[in-house]
Formats: structure tokens, sequence, C-alpha cells
């Protein structure tokens, strides 16, 4: 016999997909089930059980039936907590919803509890929800995904000499070794360094420690916001293998 | 599927790539097509390369088009002052069932969507922007999905005709509750249509 088990927890909407004609596939980051994938079923005709609960970034109560743990739960109802309809007003906004939203679930395993970063996940959405698209705060919450997730990158000392930070100028990431070397440390050999200065390092380091609620007030130079997102994108692609799929459309949308 | 004849495995190979199809179901329509008489069979096939050779893009307003334009656009009782934007040719499709709309279309093929890495410049945008400074258009209505996607498009579409003189309105469909007009009756569509509100650039 089967063993139903009923949970209840919050839940952030990652991606959803239309299954037949009246029923929708829901890709969830949950607070205490990680990431889980469930049907709702007649989703696209009940707004008493799913009030316009099943799209992108929306923040709600879900309750939902498992049965077999490796397969997709039945969502019994979601009820909203936060739909952050501002994310849907500013094209910009929903970029950078997008972004944040695609490392979660690119670096989140199935079923894997993980609160620091479901907090992370809706601090940011509450905050870009709130206030103004800001890039310095974006890479400061990329930096910080990936930190919950394990693959900070070492940025407090030099990975050859051990030199911290506050004892030189410039230094360079090297993707390969996931972290930085001193500019004496540094050599040929090393593939693809980039340049960052100490005030980058010093920012991005910040990021991964302090309260997530202050990650939203980081300020960057010029200089810091182009060496933060290089270093933050080849990062990922040297993690991943590839670009995340918003990479193209944040090229896009970049200021001229 | 490996103790099936060759010619067999290929088409059920063939059919398994369409969306919502799986090996399963894809072996069924084959041995279905293995089975109807040859003229029978002929006739799919044809109708597969019929629409590969004959069905075009309309050049104005990027609608299905049996020749170089759209049987809305060739139309002279259309009304080219407004243009309705639609995601796709289902849409367009739906709204003109409600015969409650004259004029004239223009598809995006797609929305806004990062997720799928899809950004304005992947959309027909800038195709629109060229009919709203050439032509003698007075307002573009909106009538993309009320999703997440379609909401942002829209919202894309406000920014982007701003400052062209031309009044930007959305269809009426409330709240994006993650709908799909092509499902939505009629009446509804129809009352949509004639309650909009004008798009706000932010
Ligand atoms: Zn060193
Ligand atoms: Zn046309």
């Amino acid at each position: 016999m089967q063993v139903k088990t009923h949970h209840e927890t919050e839940a952030i909407v990652l991606r959803t997909y239309d299954y037949g004609d009246y029923d929708r596939v829901v890709r969830l980051f949950t607070r205490h089930f990680g990431k889980i994938a469930g049907m709702a079923k007649g989703a696209r005709n009940s707004r008493r059980r799913f009030p316009g609960t099943l799209e992108p970034w929306c923040l709600s109560r879900v309750s939902f039936i498992q049965t077999t743990p490796e397969k997709l739960v039945f969502l019994e109802r979601c009820e909203p907590i936060d739909y952050f309809s501002e994310l849907r007003r500013d094209p910009v906004k929903t970029m950078y919803a997008a972004r944040i939203g695609e490392m979660v679930d690119t670096f989140s395993p199935e079923r894997k509890k993980n609160e620091e970063l479901f907090d992370t996940f809706s601090c940011f959405l509450s905050m870009l929800n709130e206030k103004g698209a800001e890039e310095a705060s974006l890479i400061g919450f990329e930096m910080r995904v990936l930190a919950c997730v394990g693959y900070a990158p070492a940025l407090d000392r030099c990975l050859s000499c051990q030199k911290g930070v506050e004892e030189g100028k410039s230094f360079f990431f090297v993707a390969e070794v996931g972290g930085i070397k001193c500019d004496q440390c540094i050599s040929p050999r090393d593939s693809s360094p980039i340049r960052v200065n100490r005030g980058t390092i010093k920012a991005l380091l910040f990021t991964i420690t302090c309260p997530i609620d202050k990650i939203g007030r980081m300020r960057l130079t010029f200089r810091s916001l182009k060496e933060g997102r290089l270093l933050v994108d080849t990062f990922i692609r040297h993690l991943l293998g590839r670009n995340l799929r918003t990479a193209r459309v944040l090229e896009q949308m970049e200021p001229r | 599927m490996k103790t099936y004849p060759q010619p067999l495995q290929k088409l059920i190979k063939e059919l398994a790539r369409f969306p919502g199809i799986g090996e399963k179901t894809a072996a069924r329509l084959a041995n279905f097509i293995l089975h109807e008489s040859e003229e029978e069979a002929k006739s799919l096939a044809f109708a597969i390369i019929e629409v590969k050779e004959k069905i075009k893009l309309c050049r104005i307003c990027y609608n299905l088009a049996e020749g170089p334009i759209c049987s809305v656009c060739a139309d002279a009782k259309r009304d080219r002052g407004v243009i309705c934007v639609v995601e796709d040719p289902d849409s367009l499709m739906a709204i003109e069932e409600t015969n409650d709309f004259n004029g004239v279309y223009h598809v995006l093929h797609g929305s806004f969507s990062p997720l799928d890495g899809v950004g304005p410049e992947d959309l027909r945008l800038k195709e629109l922007l060229t009919r709203v400074e050439e032509g003698p258009v007075k307002e573009v209505i909106v009538a993309t999905h009320p999703t997440t996607q379609g909401e942002a498009t829209a919202v894309l579409i406000g920014k982007s005709l701003k400052e062209k003189g031309v009044k930007v309105t959305r269809i009426a469909l409330g709240v994006p509750v993650g709908g799909d007009l092509r499902y939505m009756d009629r009446l509804t569509l129809g009352k949509a249509l004639s309650f909009r509100r004008s798009v706000d650039e932010g």
C-alpha cells in the first residue's frame, strides 16, 4: 500500500510548465524540503486553490501530498503570502528575479533542505519588489547564493602564499582554483586570470558574511561593478561548464 | 523498440520528438500509421510538407500567411490605426473569433522570458516600433497572456513606445493569474478587449 504524507511549508515558485489542457507542473523552492516539483491539478482554471500563486517568484504557503519520495508531489493549495507584483512591472526587476531564481534552481539539488538559501532568496525578492533594481546588490546576492550552496570562492587570502587581502593592492581571480592569487604568485600557467582590486574583493567578501538584509545596501564603484560581474560570471561558467540562460538576456538589458 | 523493423523505429523516433509525446505514445501512433491505407499515409505526409512549404510569416505583422501578407493585413476594411500585439498566432485566432476587433495585429512570436533566455532583442519589438513610426497608428493594444512573462512583455512594449505619440493600452484581464488567452471564452475575451487600461510605463 502507498503511504501518503501530508505536508505544509512556505514556497517560492521557480518555474512552471503547462501540462495537458488544465494542469500545471510547478518547480518550487520550499523552506522545509528544498527544491521540489509538484503537479497542480486543474491549476489553469481553479482560482480558488491557486489564486494566481503559481507564477514565478510568488511566495505562498503550500500544502501538498507526497506518495513516493522520488515522484512529483500533488499540490493541494497555495495561499498567497506575497505576489511581489512589482517584479512584473519593471523588465529590469523581472530580469534580476529571473537571474537569482535560475541560480537557486540550478545550484540546489532536489529535496535538500537549505533554509539559509530560502531566506536569502525571499529577502532578495522582497527587497527587489520594494526598492529599485541595483546591479551591485544583484552581484551581492549572486555571491551569497553561491555561498549558501557551498560554492563561495576563496577571496580572503592568496591561495598560494596565504597573504591576506589587506596586505596587497591587486589580486587575480582564477576560476580553476576557485579563489584569488596575489600579483607575486600569479603565473602564466594560471588560465584566464581576472584582475580584481582590493576594494572589489572586500565588497564581495562582505556579501558572503554580512547579515542578508545588508547585502542590498552595498554600493560598488563602476570599476568594482565590472570586476565583480566578470568574476561571478566566469566562476559560474566554470562551475557549470556553461552560461546561465539568463546571461544573454542580462547582456541585452545592460544600460548602454 | 529494438525489435521493431528499422523503418518503424525511425518513424517512432521522429514522432517522439513532439511535445508531450513519449516513446510509448509514439509507438502507438506509428503503428496506427502502419495500419492505415497507403492513400491516408501519403495524405498525412503531404500535409506536413505543404505546411512547411506554403505557410510563411506575414511580412507586415508576422501572422501565419499563405502569401507574402496574411488575410488580415490584406483586408482593406481593417482599421490600420489600431494594432493589437499578441504573443502567438493562436492568440490572434482567439481574438479573431470574438468578432470584436477590427484593427490589425502584430505577432511577437514569444514573450520576454529571461528564464528561457529570451530577451527584448529576441522578440519582434523593433519591427513593431518601425510600424508605429511609419504608419498612421493611433493605438497599440497589448494582448499578451495574463502571466508573469506576458505582463513583463506588456511593460516592455509600453516603455519602448513611450514618446512615440501613440496610446498604449492593455486588455483588461485583472491580475496576472497564469491564464491563457487561448482558453478564454469568447465573451470574456471580448469584454477584456473593450475594457482596456493604459499601460503605465513606470
Ligand atoms: Zn601570493
Ligand atoms: Zn499580416
